[in-house]
C-alpha cells in the first residue's frame, strides 16, 4: 500500500505554506480576476507535480486533490480553483493512457455507460494506475505550462490558453456585432471590452452603439465607460441599473461575462446580472455569454446555495450611521439559468447552451466529480 | 436480412414457461426491480441453453434469437416500460459480449457471470444515485414527491438520516382515496420511514398548484426516461411539472440507467402507439373516461436526472443511448 501523498513531510509543510499564503491572498481579495486566479492555481499544482516523488500516481493525485479543496475554501464561489484541479487530473489520466496504451501493458478501463451497465457492473471505474509507466510528470506539467512559451498549435498549454482566452473570444466579435447595433454590457468586463474593440476594428468607418450599466454599489461600468468611449467606432451610453429594463426595447444584443457556467449551463455573473437577462428575455433580445473553457464546472448548485457577499467597502458610500443599525446585504453573484441566454462564446468556439454537457465530457473525467 | 432461426412451438413453450416463472419467483421477492426481475429471467434462460436444460445454442445467434423469444414473452406479460429497455439493455450486452469473446462456452459463462454481477450491484446504483441527490436537499428545504419511488426514498432518506438534513417533505396524495390512513399510500411509505428525521405532509392532488411557490425542489422517480430526455411516470407528474416550471422550481429525476428507453413519444397521445399505455384509458374517441396509468414528461420541464451515469441534463440523455446502439 503506497503512502497517501506523493511528498515527505517536511516539502508537505513548505507546500502548506504556500497553499495558505495563496488563500490569504483570495480571501483579503488582494487578487480577484478569475483568469489570474486560474493561472497562478495551475502553476502551484505544476509545482507540486514538477516537486512530487516517487512514481506513484494515485499519491500524486491525492495530493493534487488535497491541496485543490484547500485552496477552494479561500473563496467557495471562485469555481475556477476546481476547474483547473479537474483539468489537472484529466491531463494525468489522459498522459498515462497515452503512455500505457501501445505498450504490452494495455490497461482495461471502462468509462460508464449504458453499453457497460451491466457488463462492469460492480466494478471500479476509475483508472487503474497499477501499471508502472515512464515518468509521465514531465509531460503533464508541460501541457500545463510550457518552460519557454513557444507556441505549438497542436497542444496549447492550459496556461496558454487561459492566458489566449480574451483574444480567442474576440476573434468572433465580427460575427455577431454588426453596424448600428446597440449592445448593452454590464459593469466592467475586460472580455466584453476586447471583444466590443475587436469588433469596432473591423467595421471599417461604421459605428455601434454600447449601452453601459453601471453597475451599483462597484460602478465600474464607468471604467468600462471611458475604455469604449476612446475608440471611433462606438458610441457610449452610461445608464443606471434601475433604467435596464426602460432601455431594453431597443436594445439588440446583451454581452455578458460569467465569472463560472455550471454544468447545467447555469451562469454565475456579478449581481445584477440576473435583471438583465429577465428583461432582454422581456423583450426577446439574445443575451450572450462570453467565457473560456476553463470556467466550465462540472459541478452544480441547488438553488439555495449561500450567497457570497461583495467586498464591504462598495457600500461604503452610505453614511455609516445608517449602516449601523441595519443589516446590509450586497451578494456578489447572480445565477442565470440556461434558458435565459442564448449562446455561450468560447475560446474553443460559439456554443448553444444545450452543448455545455458535451463540453464538460471533453474538460474533463467523470471519476473527479461524480460518485459513480 | 440476417438470417433468423427458427425456433419451434415446443421450444416457444418451455421458453415462455421458464421466463415467466423466473419473473413472477423474482418479483415476489421484497425490493426487486422489474427490470432486475427480467434480466435474471433472461440470465436463467441463458443458463438453460445447454444440452442438459434441453434447448441448447451453440452460437451466438441461436442464443440471441432465444433470448430475443424470451424478452417477447417477458414484454408481452409485464406491460412495465422498464422491462423492455432492461431486454433491450441485455439483448446489446449479448451481442458485445459476443463480438469480445469468440468462445462459445466462454460467452456464456460470462454471460451469465457479468449478469449475476449485474443483478447484485442493484444496491450500488442506488447508493450512487442517492449521493449525487442528497447533496441537492439542503436545510430547511422543502421537497414535493409524487407517487412511490425506491430509488427516491433512498435519496430522501440519505439525506434525513447520514447527511441529518432538516426538511420538509410534501407527498401527494396521488389518487389514492384517503392517503393517511392507506398503508400503501406513498404517504404512508414515505412517512413509516422519515418521520422520525423530518416533517411528512401529505397534499392532496388538487391543492398542488396552492403550494408550489412554497415549494424548493421536486423531486420524482421515473419508469422510464426516453430519448428526448424526457420521462414517463405516474399520472400527475406532467401537471405537477408544468407547475414547477411556472415557479422556476427545479425538477429532479431519480433514476436508475437501465430504464433509458429508445422512444421518442412527442405528445401524450403517443404513449399508447408506443404500447406505454393501454389504448382504453388514453381517452381515445370512443371512450367516456380518461384515466391513464402514466403520462410523459418533456425534457423542457426538467431540471437534471440523478443516474448511475452521473448528474445529466436532459439533453445528455439522447447522447447515452446513442453511445449505446453505435
Amino acid at each position: 500500500m503506497s503512502s497517501e501523498w506523493c511528498f515527505d513531510e517536511r516539502t508537505m509543510k513548505d507546500f502548506d505554506e504556500q497553499c495558505i499564503k495563496a488563500i490569504d491572498k483570495i480571501r483579503q481579495r488582494r487578487v480577484t480576476d478569475t483568469d489570474e486566479i486560474a493561472v497562478s492555481t495551475a502553476r502551484f499544482f505544476k509545482e507540486i507535480i514538477y516537486e512530487s516523488q516517487g512514481d506513484d500516481i494515485e499519491a500524486l493525485i491525492n495530493t493534487i486533490r488535497h491541496y485543490g479543496h484547500m485552496l477552494q475554501q479561500a473563496n467557495p464561489s471562485e469555481y475556477v480553483i476546481k476547474n483547473v484541479m479537474f483539468r489537472v487530473l484529466f491531463l494525468i489520466r489522459d498522459q498515462y493512457l497515452a503512455a500505457v496504451r501501445g505498450t504490452t501493458n494495455d490497461v482495461q478501463y471502462f468509462a460508464p455507460s449504458l453499453d457497460t451497465l451491466i457488463k462492469n457492473a460492480g466494478q471500479h471505474t476509475d483508472v487503474p494506475f497499477n501499471i508502472p509507466v515512464i515518468n509521465i510528470k514531465k509531460s503533464v506539467a508541460d501541457l500545463i505550462e510550457r518552460p519557454n512559451s513557444t507556441t505549438n498549435a497542436d497542444e496549447e498549454s492550459l496556461v496558454d490558453s487561459i492566458q489566449r482566452s480574451i483574444e480567442e473570444i474576440s476573434a468572433s466579435a465580427p460575427k455577431h456585432i454588426h453596424p448600428s447595433e446597440v449592445v448593452l454590457v454590464h459593469g466592467y468586463s475586460k472580455v466584453t471590452i476586447e471583444f466590443l474593440l475587436a469588433a469596432a476594428d473591423e467595421m471599417q468607418g461604421e459605428s455601434f452603439e454600447v449601452i453601459v450599466v453601471e453597475r451599483a454599489p462597484s460602478m465600474d461600468g464607468h471604467q468600462t465607460a471611458s475604455e469604449l468611449a476612446d475608440c471611433d467606432g462606438i458610441t457610449v451610453t452610461l445608464i443606471p441599473d434601475s433604467a435596464v429594463l426602460a432601455c431594453m426595447a431597443k436594445v439588440d444584443i446583451v454581452l455578458l461575462e460569467p465569472r463560472a457556467i455550471l454544468g447545467d449551463g447555469t451562469l454565475m455573473v456579478p449581481s445584477g446580472g440576473q435583471n438583465i437577462a429577465i428583461a432582454a428575455r422581456r423583450y426577446h433580445v439574445p443575451v450572450l455569454a462570453l467565457a473560456g473553457v476553463h470556467r466550465l464546472s462540472p459541478l452544480h448548485v441547488c438553488r439555495d446555495a449561500p450567497v457570497r457577499q461583495g467586498a464591504a467597502d462598495t457600500l461604503a458610500d452610505a453614511s455609516t450611521a445608517i449602516l449601523e443599525d441595519t443589516i446590509v446585504v450586497s451578494p456578489e453573484h447572480d445565477m442565470i439559468l440556461p434558458y435565459r441566454y442564448k449562446i455561450l462564446i468560447t475560446d474553443d468556439g460559439d456554443h448553444g447552451v444545450s452543448y455545455v454537457y458535451r463540453l464538460l465530457t471533453e474538460l474533463y473525467h467523470h471519476v473527479d466529480f461524480s460518485p459513480v | 436480412m440476417p438470417y433468423t432461426m427458427q425456433i419451434s412451438d415446443d421450444l416457444k413453450a418451455k421458453i415462455e414457461d421458464l421466463v415467466i416463472t423466473v419473473f413472477t419467483n423474482a418479483i415476489d421477492t421484497p425490493g426487486c426491480a422489474y427490470a432486475i426481475a427480467a434480466i435474471r429471467s433472461l440470465s436463467m434462460l441463458v443458463g438453460a441453453t445447454t444440452e442438459s436444460a434441453g434447448f441448447e445454442a451453440m452460437t451466438i445467434m441461436e442464443l440471441q434469437a432465444i433470448i430475443q423469444e424470451g424478452r417477447k414473452v417477458l414484454t408481452e406479460y409485464s406491460q412495465e416500460p422498464s422491462v423492455s429497455s432492461g431486454c433491450a439493455l441485455f439483448l446489446r450486452f449479448i451481442t458485445r459480449t459476443g463480438l469480445e469473446i469468440p468462445d462459445f462456452e466462454e460467452c456464456r459463462q460470462t454471460l451469465i457471470d457479468r449478469a449475476s454481477g449485474f443483478v447484485s450491484a442493484a444496491e450500488t446504483s442506488w447508493r450512487k444515485i442517492s449521493k449525487l441527490g442528497s447533496a441537492f436537499i439542503t436545510d430547511g428545504v422543502t421537497v414535493l414527491v409524487h407517487g412511490y419511488s425506491r430509488v427516491v426514498h433512498r435519496v430522501l432518506h440519505d439525506a434525513a438520516v447520514p447527511n441529518s438534513t432538516e426538511f420538509t417533505l410534501l407527498v401527494t396524495q396521488c389518487g389514492a382515496a384517503d392517503a393517511k390512513n392507506d398503508e400503501q399510500s406513498a404517504f404512508n411509505k414515505y412517512a413509516s420511514d422519515l418521520s422520525q428525521y423530518v416533517k411528512v405532509k401529505v397534499v392532496s392532488d388538487l391543492s398542488i398548484g396552492f403550494m408550489m411557490d412554497r415549494v424548493d425542489a421536486v423531486m420524482i422517480g421515473a419508469e422510464a426516461v426516453v430519448e428526448t430526455g424526457g420521462i414517463i411516470n405516474r399520472t400527475g407528474t406532467y401537471q405537477i411539472a408544468m407547475l414547477a416550471d411556472r415557479f422556476d422550481v427545479p425538477v429532479y429525476v431519480a433514476v436508475e440507467a437501465y430504464k433509458f428507453n429508445k422512444s421518442y413519444p412527442l405528445r401524450q397521445t403517443d404513449l399508447t402507439k408506443l404500447g406505454l399505455i393501454s389504448q382504453e384509458v388514453d381517452g381515445s374517441y370512443s371512450s367516456t373516461s380518461v384515466a391513464p396509468q402514466r403520462d410523459y414528461t418533456p425534457p423542457e420541464l426538467i431540471t437534471l436526472l440523478f443516474t448511475d451515469l452521473g448528474a445529466l441534463t436532459p439533453n445528455a440523455v439522447s447522447d447515452e443511448l446513442i453511445k449505446l446502439y453505435q
